[in-house]
Order: structure tokens, then sequence, then C-alpha cells
């Protein structure tokens, strides 16, 4: 880092579900990326790392260098298809040959998983580190904590629902999930796993609860809605939150607070809802 | 100034990580090399590699190293008061759509609960109010209430009455207390058919935008896509939706007229383009004011997911 530039964005993660599930497709448009993270059009080189883990292991790896002559590679889009034969999850780097990112998170967007039986599903990326709610939550707490406030598991309509754990980090953690009536399990998520937990261990039957996730370290968490007799055929994959760092109550100068205040003041009287 | 992370300012490095004998000066001298990165850090020291214990310390204090010049933290949130200003809420308005049909449900979840069911110190309660609209605009249902401490609002269509099968729905929250965290209480909304269930996030209505794109796929001919466009400001919206390419090349677009306060479905598969195309498009949407979107994807086994388009900001 040198000047408040960097030479890297923060690395995505990416869930993978195994190809009988459906394959997930990535698809990177280099030129949007440099347009929106680089402080400066630059000419210099432009590395893309795709590694894709599976068991613990490197299952593949690809490096791609992009040369960039005023901001742009002049590549198309990028597309890439990936399947593992497990759960496993895709690991995306973007780093340049000097430092040009004025923001480290990489810009958002989703990959597709399309589905062999059901059709396609959005699955948003998660950063491996610097995440900001994250990095607010753990100042604001002191603790790490990951929550779901909408979670069903109706085994009578055959409705399950579980959390899926990813640990991209170098040691093995133990994660905790939490239940509203008290109830808790512990996963054991070794370096470079997966796991995914049926949420019916810790919510009552047919009821609509929250649950929470904490453990001895940070760790990806992704909320998979499927059959409950199918938890590895997903119709819904949705990302957790934090239990949020931020106050209910922000300082502001006079003029926008005024702002502020007057918006709720039309909204509440049904005049602009906007 | 103190560095956040426990145990230590930059005055006084203190010890990071035990296990590998790595002060926070340490680490900040890493990354004052030009080809300093997270994975450079791990790779050369092991930190965060043996027992774990400083991983999130080691993230709080990443945080400096990665703001950008002038910025206070990567949120652009302060989770400190500094004292200076008038302290107003945060704005707490989202805005979601609403499927209400026979087989069809929406629910809309907030849940305002402890750190880890356990700590409401930082928590505090809320007013709530939910505006009800139809497709067309109409306001069919104003619904308050207040959320207590570790208690959470379900809102079904089915419990509102003469709800219309599509609509949209804005919810207010306002906190009665000056001192909490926001903890739990990002709204869910979920949609439920007799089998299955898909939820998302509600947008802040602060979030809408002008203009995002997202992927969508095409197999034999079909989308199965769709899109809600939400207007919920006072004038009426020109909205523009086009599938492209991923080289850019437009292959179709349709223009959509949506009145004020008024929402709307555009099936992708109503766009005419090549039955024998199939891949990945990307579908843009433009309009002349902030308008929310959200991808509704309809599944073989009669199955949706839901997705909102990016934020604004």
């Amino acid at each position: 880092m040198i000047s408040g530039l960097f030479r890297y964005l923060v690395p995505v993660i990416y869930p993978l579900f195994p190809a009988s599930t459906g394959v997930l497709t990535l698809v990177l448009d280099l030129d949007q990326i440099l347009k929106l993270r680089s402080a400066r059009p630059f000419d210099g080189t432009l590395n893309i790392r795709l590694r894709v883990f599976e068991d613990g292991q490197t299952a593949s790896e690809e490096s791609l260098d992009f040369e960039v002559k005023g901001g742009r590679t002049g590549a198309a889009t990028i597309t890439r298809t990936l399947e593992t034969s497990k759960l496993g999850y895709a690991e995306l780097h973007v780093e340049a040959d000097s430092a040009v990112f004025y923001k480290i998170q990489s810009a958002p967007g989703y990959a597709l998983l399309s589905g062999r039986n059901i059709g396609t599903l959005t699955v948003n990326a998660d950063q491996k580190f610097a995440n900001p709610r994250v990095i607010d939550e753990i100042k604001a707490t002191g603790r790490f904590c990951m929550q779901h406030s909408a979670c069903l598991v109706d085994r009578a309509r055959n409705i399950g629902n579980s959390l899926l754990l990813i640990n991209p980090y170098e040691q093995g953690l133990v994660a905790q999930i939490l239940g509203p009536d008290g109830k808790r399990i512990r996963e054991r998520v070794s370096s470079r796993y997966c796991s995914l937990v049926d949420l019916g261990r810790v919510v009552p039957d047919g009821v609509w609860s929250s649950y929470m996730v904490t453990g001895s370290n940070r760790v990806l968490t992704y909320d998979v809605r499927h059959p409950a007799d199918r938890p590895l055929s997903p119709t819904s994959i949705d990302h957790l939150d934090v239990f949020s760092g931020v106050p209910t109550h922000q300082r502001m100068t006079l003029v926008p607070a005024m702002r502020r205040h007057v918006r709720n003041m039309l909204r509440h009287a049904g005049l602009a809802y906007r | 100034m103190p560095i956040e992370a426990h145990g230590g300012t930059r005055e006084e490095p203190g010890w990071l990580c035990y296990c590998f004998d790595i002060t926070k000066q340490d680490v900040l001298a890493h990354f004052a090399r030009p080809d300093a990165s997270y994975e450079t850090l791990v790779d050369e020291t092991n930190i965060a590699t043996k027992c774990t214990a400083c991983r999130l310390d080691l993230e709080v204090l990443l945080e400096r190293v990665h703001l950008r010049p002038g910025a206070t933290s990567l949120s652009g949130q302060s989770v400190q008061d500094h004292g200076r200003g008038i302290k107003v809420r945060q704005d707490l308005a989202d805005v979601g759509f609403y499927l209400n049909t026979d087989q069809v449900m929406t629910v809309l979840r907030v849940a305002n609960e402890g750190l880890l069911f356990d700590d409401v110190s930082r928590t505090v309660p809320y007013n709530y109010t939910v505006w009800v609209f139809s497709d067309r605009g109409k306001l069919c249902q104003k619904v308050k209430g207040k959320l207590g401490r570790r208690e959470a609002l379900t809102l079904s269509t089915e419990d509102l009455q003469d709800c219309p099968e599509y609509g949209w729905f804005l919810l207010d929250l306002e906190p009665t207390e000056s001192n909490g965290l926001m903890g739990t209480v990002r709204p869910q909304m979920a949609v439920v058919g007799p089998d299955w269930t898909a939820t998302v996030h509600t947008q802040l209505v602060s979030m809408a935008c002008r203009y995002k794109s997202v992927l969508a796929h095409r197999t034999r001919g079909r989308f199965a896509i769709d899109i809600s466009l939400i207007n919920p400001n006072l004038w009426s919206a020109q909205v523009s939706l086009d599938v492209a390419r991923l080289d850019g090349q437009v292959l179709a677009c349709e223009e959509v007229s949506l009145p004020s306060r008024c929402a709307k479905i555009v099936s992708l598969d109503r766009l005419e383009i090549d039955r024998r195309l199939d891949g990945i498009f990307r579908v843009g949407v433009r309009s002349s004011l902030p308008v929310s979107k959200h991808v509704i994807v309809r599944h073989n086994d009669g199955s949706v997911s839901l997705d909102h388009f990016p934020n604004a900001k």
C-alpha cells in the first residue's frame, strides 16, 4: 500500500455445490473493474487468479495476466464455469503490478448457479477479509456474530433450511449455531472445507425464527433453502448479515439533519415516500 | 490516535499474535512495503494460522491499512459517537415487493434480538410503520406498532385484508432511544410457496438507483426471470429494460412507463430475442428516477429465488 492506493482487491469467495446440483458461472468484466476501482487510467499488468477448493485441497487453479493500457485491457469479459464433486468454494484474486486501486472492496455483483433440474439461482460473493460490516461489528461489540431473521423449517411441508459454512482460512475453526430457544450446536470446519448444517437442529419446526452464528473465528456463511429431504438441491441461496455495529443514530450538520427530518415528516404524512 | 483493536495503541505497539511473536507495529511495517497484501503477510509471518485467536483483531487493525485517505472506517459509518453535530436517527425505510396468490404469499420479518440472543444492552426498541400499496399505487393498508427488545415482527400478506396479488410495501423503523446499535433489525422478506421458501433482504429506499445491471441465464430460449420495478417517487418514471450480450451488443429493449407509487413485473421472456440464443446475458435497467429493482427467478419445480439489484452506493 502506497499513498492510499492498493495493488489488490480483497479476495472474494463463491460457494460451489456438487456438479449433480449445478454449475457456477462467473463473469468478470475487467474493464468495468478497472473503471470502478482504479484511481486513474494506468499502464501495467492485471493478474486474475481463480482457485477452486474442495475437501481442503486446491482442485484447480488458473492465473491470467492482462496487459492494461490507458486503464483498459481490451479483453472481452471472462466467463468461467466451475463445478466440484462435493461442496467447495472458489476464491478470486484481482491484483495489479502497481498500486492503482483506491478502494479494496470488489464491485458488487453475483454469480449464477445453474441447476441440472431446478433452473438458475443467484449467488452473492463474500469477502475473505476486510468486510466493513464485520469490522464495524467487532469494533462495536468485540464479537463476531452473523444472523438471519427469517428461517423456516417445516418438515410436514418438506421445507428445509440449512446453513453453509465456508472456512477459506489457514486453520480449522469451530462455529456455534444458536437458535432462539437456547438450542446450540457446534460445528468444526477444517481449513479450506465447507459444511452444510441442518437448521432444523436449532430452530422450532413450522415457526419463523432467527438464528445466529458465532465461532472461535470468522467464518463465511450462506443461508440455503431446499426441500427438507434433499439438502443439496438448493432453491435459494442468501447471505447472512452481521449483528450490525452501526449506531441507530448518527451525527449530522444542520442542513442534512433538517433534510432528513423533513423527509421523515413527509413520509409519515403520506406525501412523499422516498 | 489509538488503534481500535484490543490491547494496544499506535504509540504502544502491543502484541497481536503471541504464537509467532508479532506486534501491531510489525503488521503496519509490513504494509508500508509496496508489494504488501494480506496474503503476503500471512505467507511470510504465519500470523493468525496457529491458534487463530488474533484474526479478528487483525481484521480491525487492517481497517486502518485499507482506509481511503480521509475516511474513518471502511463502511463509511462511524461506530463511535464523536459528539459533534446533531444526533439524527438513521434512515431505516426499506422497500420491497410482495406476491399474494392462492399458492404464494409473502412474509415480512424484522427481529430485534440481543447479541447472540443474550446481551440486549446495545439494542433499543423501535416504532414501525408498514405502508402496503397495490401495483397501481393505491395505499391498501398502513400497519403501525412497536418492536421491543427480544421481539420480532412477522407480517404475512395472508393477514392483510383485501391485499392485492402483487404490489409493494415500505417499512420504516424508528428507534425510540438514541444509544443503541442496529443489531438484527435489517428486515427480511420471504416469498413462501406450498413446499418452498425464498428470502432476500429488503433494500433501503435511499439505495434505489437509476441504472444497474445483473446477469441472467437463458436456456432453451427461455429466461424464466421476472424483473420487479417499484417507483416510490412522487413523479412518474420512464424505465428502459434491455438485454445485451456480454460484449455489450443489445439484443432487445422494452420501455415501461411507471406512474408514481406504482409497481410492475416485467418478464424477460416477453422480449423478442432469437429463440436459438442461449447463455449468459446482461440485463440492464435504466430509469429517469431512482427505482427499486428486484430479480425473481422462476424454477422448474415451481419455486422461485429472489435478489435485489446492487445498491446505489
